[in-house]
């Protein structure tokens, strides 16, 4: 009995202790938590935390956030590192802080007036660039700010400095992404679509870049949490708040003044605040005859709370507004007066709550409206109104379910209603288009191994307007580590879109839904991509592409002949209620390969980017049903951006770290070239009077009929290759609790004479049609000054 | 090496931009002109070829004829002759019918290439008629000139040629509301656009019981005298060459193709209508 209880007692403790140890060798936890900006309490997005000597990390999402699962119980040092912060290395005891959230805190590294500058850390460049999605691109506030500007800063003309990102013009912000048109980027402003994304005619975006926390821009290959979109993302968030101290700066430049302030709210929140107006109807407007009287405004407002330790409300109120009036002759109250308003009211509100630490779910709530009029007074009857009001409930959810498993998966319902009215002497256009959009996604993300990152996902959307469309869309990316500095990414996508705009020069686009007469558009992105870290110093993004178009729309230029109407006036001139014959329907496809070559470290920092490029439309009526290369195609893109110390650039001390200096003189230097647009031109004549009866109507002389222009081969011709340098001089003064930052814009520095478009005329001289064809160029060698004010 | 960059890059950022589209690729076409009236003969119809822009308008070679082009033209099947006093086709077998469908029918050898072309026109069903066809007399930039007419039921376009009888330097209306600083060598050299106006009404309620009003605009009428006025019930073909093929130019200098209604090798028209012709007079 004794050999059997001491048997027994021995067999026992190997049982408690090999299970106690199997416990352990099984024992993981889930360490989870927030990281902030240590100056300001900005929770800092893309923050990599990784424990030292495992490959067990993540990156913080938009909320800041991250979790690591399945580690190991014991102490262990965990590393947090951001681009321009001091690195965050500690021991914690893995186990303890189980279901505690961490808050990290990072040192902004060096600062230059404040502003956070660029440097070196811990994190290996490749392993940034691997995890990044494939063809997805970044930029902070000081990054879209220290590109060299048109007057005021702005993001979309940051964003035509990369690779792939072509505009139309010196004067519109619209980008023209891979090949696609306008209409198919997709553009969120802290999880609320907006559909006009510029100001009245298309020269400033209405992103005041001083309000901007981050911009994530995906060029093809996005992942299923985005849709009703062929080509791009361009999500956009805002400021928190500073939740330590108030902190506000100022920007004056010759056209508008600008403000942004953040300060917090007690000790739970934050708000952040910008503002921004022209001034040219109250100076030059006032002074300059013809000079018309306008101004734009824009705003936002965003207070951040944190109710608990588990629960985030943000409220977000984002406002444009345009004004335009323009009398003719200002002597006289007879004049005709143009009148044109325009402006977007965006409001959300977003709910995180973490349920656990491994499940995060966020709500949204929000609101999405545009507005525009356009009115003649005093000539005729003509007014013109275009609405859009988008109404969006969502919930995401993003479960950690081990280290090498996420699963995403969220529903969102959306009702947008868009109306266009145009009332003239001769009828009248009333387009009523409510819709309804139920989507759903699941994303499962999976690291079988460290080398190895899979992501597949599915998308559900429905779309109901005068039809209903239904698709499930599949989406799947892969990347692949090849060495320790380079990767291979692969990304593949089906994706719809469910609205279209008619693009109008200087005038607001009008969105149609698809519907009886407008199928929905599809396209089909492949995209191969490569990383590799060149030195400590460079990082080279290569990525080819292939993307087909099914459906996809362009405005019919012969609309008024085809146009059909819906009832008549008791006078008999017709209303159109109906988008019937609106857009030609064809399909296409944009290849090309993008080069990259990026050093976001050290003094002086910048890229240059190659992009070459093919994009091809088959529309069964235009180009009598043949090949044809639409007008936003563009062979070869070749951008540059610098940015650093004059002193560091003059010396050649590219790499050396960034130097905390009081003063200093800073030059952004910006160029971009690009091959011309193409166009259509005339290559023939023909005699045909318009009526019948205007006989001699061309030459009375030789008894010749009206003649009219018949056009060559669409898109055959290509006006001259577009290229640009601007530079910026800035002075920064750095007076301890406050700075100051006067700075030097100048636009196209060598007075490049870009064409915009040409002005075409025909006379008959002595029986023999001559053309005359004037270029009308884009803007010259244009100065601008301004300064920048924080404290 | 920077430095070399550099300098290429400020270079390349430099300069004027020229712009030359002469070397547009011209294609020959067989150009038609012809309308079909309905209650009367085919005729007048006129076959042209087109010419590359910026080279002389060989008027000699540019009617299309039976001897120097080889044409061969038909109308549902009928073929049509060449009047070579006028340089038309015609035919005097073919009565044009209301609501009938007649198909045009050319080959032609146009610059070496031998081309062909098919259009097709539906006449307008019966019905259209202006009402006022002597509208009266009337001052300059009166609100009372209008013309009103009879709609031909399923005929949604109306074009109307508002063209003076006489159009000189002498009778034209200087004392204008919308350009009054002309003088007789302007009038003079853009005649033709003050005398040729027109007037559409596209769209309209083809079945509505009540005539319809024109008014007659003061930027219609550039002259003193009496006036013409040309009105056609068109077909689609008639709307389609009427709206489009004029503007095929953009606001920003780019063409496009307007909706002509030929296969094969064709441009111009091929339409018909119902005219009617009324007339009035601006006095001094």
């Amino acid at each position: 009995m004794r050999f059997g209880t001491s048997l027994g007692k021995v067999v026992m403790v190997c049982l408690v202790v090999s299970s106690s140890l199997l416990a352990q060798q099984k024992k993981r936890a889930t360490v989870s938590g927030f990281v902030y900006d240590k100056s300001t309490g900005e929770t800092l997005i893309g923050a990599t935390v990784f424990f030292v000597g495992t490959r067990l990390g993540g990156t913080t999402n938009n909320n800041g956030y991250f979790v690591i699962s399945d580690v190991p119980v014991g102490v262990d040092t965990l590393v947090v590192s951001y681009l321009g912060y001091d690195r965050f290395r500690e021991s914690i005891r893995v186990g303890a802080v189980g279901g505690r959230l961490l808050r990290i805190n990072l040192v902004p590294k060096a600062y230059r007036i404040g502003e956070v500058i660029v440097t070196a850390d811990s994190l290996s460049m490749a392993e940034r660039a691997f995890k990044r999605p494939v063809s997805t691109l970044e930029l902070t506030q000081s990054q879209v700010n220290a590109i060299p500007k048109f007057i005021e800063p702005d993001l979309l003309r940051a964003l035509e400095s990369l690779p792939g990102i072509t505009p139309i013009s010196d004067f519109s912000s619209a980008l023209y992404v891979r090949g696609g048109t306008p209409d198919q980027n997709l553009y969120l402003i802290d999880g609320a679509e907006i559909y006009e994304p510029e100001h009245a005619f298309g020269i400033f975006s209405t992103f005041n870049t001083d309000a901007i926390k981050r911009v994530m821009v995906s060029k093809g290959g996005f992942g299923a949490q985005y849709g009703d979109r062929l080509s791009s993302v361009i999500d956009v968030t805002e400021l928190d708040g500073n939740r330590r101290k108030f902190e506000a700066n100022a920007n004056i430049s010759l056209i508008a003044a600008s403000a942004t302030v953040q300060m917090p709210v007690w000790s739970f929140g934050s708000i952040a605040g910008s503002f921004r107006r022209t001034y040219i109807d109250q100076t030059y407007a006032k002074f300059i005859k013809d000079f018309p009287n306008y101004y734009f405004d824009d705003g936002n407002l965003t207070g951040k709370f944190q109710l608990d330790d588990r629960d985030n409300l943000t409220l977000n109120y984002f406002g444009s507004e345009d004004n335009l009036n323009y009398q003719f002759d200002k002597s006289s109250s007879q004049s005709p007066i143009l009148s044109y308003s325009w402006g977007n009211n965006v409001a959300s509100v977003r709910w995180d709550h973490i349920f656990g630490g491994k499940l995060l779910s966020t709500f949204l709530g929000s609101y999405s409206g545009f507005v525009s009029n356009f009115g003649l007074e005093n000539l005729q009857a003509f007014n013109e109104r275009n609405t859009i009001s988008n109404y969006t409930l969502s919930e995401s959810v993003r479960y950690y379910a081990s280290n090498a498993t996420t699963l995403r998966f969220g529903a969102a319902y959306q009702n947008v209603g868009i109306t266009y009215g145009l009332s003239t002497s001769d009828g009248a256009i009333n387009f009523d288009g409510p819709t309804r959009k139920y989507t759903g996604y699941a994303i499962l993300s999976w690291q079988p191994d460290p080398l190895w990152d899979l992501e597949a996902g599915l998308r559900f959307e429905q779309f109901r307007s005068s039809a209903t469309f239904t698709h499930v869309d599949p989406r799947v990316a892969i990347k692949y580590r090849l060495s320790e500095t380079s990767s291979l990414k692969i990304a593949t996508g089906i994706y719809h879109q469910y609205m279209d705009s008619v693009d109008r020069l200087f005038f607001a686009s009008i969105w149609l839904p698809a519907g009886k007469y407008i199928d929905n558009s599809k396209a089909t992105h492949f995209i191969f991509g490569y990383d590799k870290q060149l030195g400590n110093i460079f990082e080279l993004e290569a990525n080819a592409y292939y993307k087909s178009y099914s459906n996809i729309d362009i405005y019919n230029q012969n609309l008024s002949a085809q146009a059909v109407p819906s009832y008549y006036l008791q006078n008999g001139n017709p209303v159109y209620t109906s988008d019937q014959n609106v857009f030609l329907t064809g399909n296409g496809k944009s290849f090309g390969l993008e080069l990259l070559l990026r050093k976001d470290e050290g003094a002086v920092t910048g890229w240059v980017g190659y992009a070459l490029s093919r994009t091809e439309y088959v529309f069964p009526a235009i180009n009598q049903g043949n090949m044809f290369i639409p007008r936003q195609d563009r062979t070869s893109v070749v951008n540059f951006v610098l940015n650093g110390d004059i002193g560091d650039i003059v010396s050649g001390k590219w790499n050396e770290p960034v130097r905390k200096s009081a003063s200093s003189w800073l030059l952004g230097l910006n160029f971009i070239f690009t091959t011309g647009q193409p166009l259509t031109v005339p290559a023939s004549v023909y005699f045909v009077n318009t009526l019948p009866a205007w006989d001699n109507y061309g030459s009375a002389n030789q008894n010749l009929p009206n003649y009219q222009l018949y056009p060559g081969p669409i898109d055959n011709y290509r006006l001259p290759d577009y290229a640009r340098l601007d530079l910026s001089i800035t002075w920064k003064r750095d007076y301890g609790t406050w700075s100051l930052a006067p700075y030097l814009q100048i636009f196209n520095l060598g007075d490049r004479k870009n064409v915009w478009f040409i002005r075409y005329s025909s006379k008959n001289s002595n029986g023999e049609i001559v053309q005359d064809v004037k270029p009308v160029y884009m803007l010259p060698f244009l100065p601008s000054i301004g300064v920048t004010i924080k404290f | 090496m920077a430095v070399i960059a550099l300098a290429g890059i400020i270079f390349s950022g430099c300069g004027q931009s020229g712009v030359n589209i002469d070397n547009a690729p011209y294609v020959p076409k067989i150009v038609v002109e012809g309308y079909l009236y309905c209650g009367e003969t085919v005729g007048n119809i006129r076959l042209m070829k087109n010419f590359p822009i910026g080279s002389p308008v060989d008027t000699s070679t540019l009617y299309l004829t039976p001897s120097g082009n080889n044409v061969q033209a038909t109308i549902n099947g009928t073929s049509l002759s060449f009047d070579p006093a006028t340089e038309t086709y015609f035919s005097k077998q073919i009565n044009v019918g209301y609501g009938q469908t007649y198909t045009l029918d050319v080959y032609a050898e146009v610059d070496g290439a031998k081309l062909h072309t098919t259009s097709t026109t539906t006449t307008p069903p019966k019905g259209f008629r202006i009402i006022n066809r002597n509208m009266g007399s009337f001052g300059y930039n009166s609100p009372l000139m209008s013309l009103t007419f009879l709609p031909s039921p399923g005929t949604g376009f109306y074009a109307f040629s508002i063209v003076p009888d006489t159009a000189t330097t002498a009778n034209f209306i200087y004392n204008n509301v919308f350009r009054n600083n002309l003088d007789s060598a302007k009038v003079a050299k853009n005649l033709n656009n003050f005398k040729f106006n027109g007037a559409i009404e596209s769209g309209i309620n083809s079945y509505s019981a009540t005539a319809f009003a024109l008014p007659i605009r003061s930027d219609e009428t550039w002259f003193y005298g009496k006036y013409t006025v040309v009105g056609y019930a068109g077909d689609s073909n008639f709307k389609d060459y009427v709206l489009t093929a004029p503007s095929v130019q953009e606001p920003d200098g780019n063409f496009h193709e307007p909706v002509l209604i030929f296969k094969g090798d064709g441009i111009g028209v091929f339409a018909s209508a119902i005219a009617d012709t009324a007339t009035f007079t601006i006095t001094r």
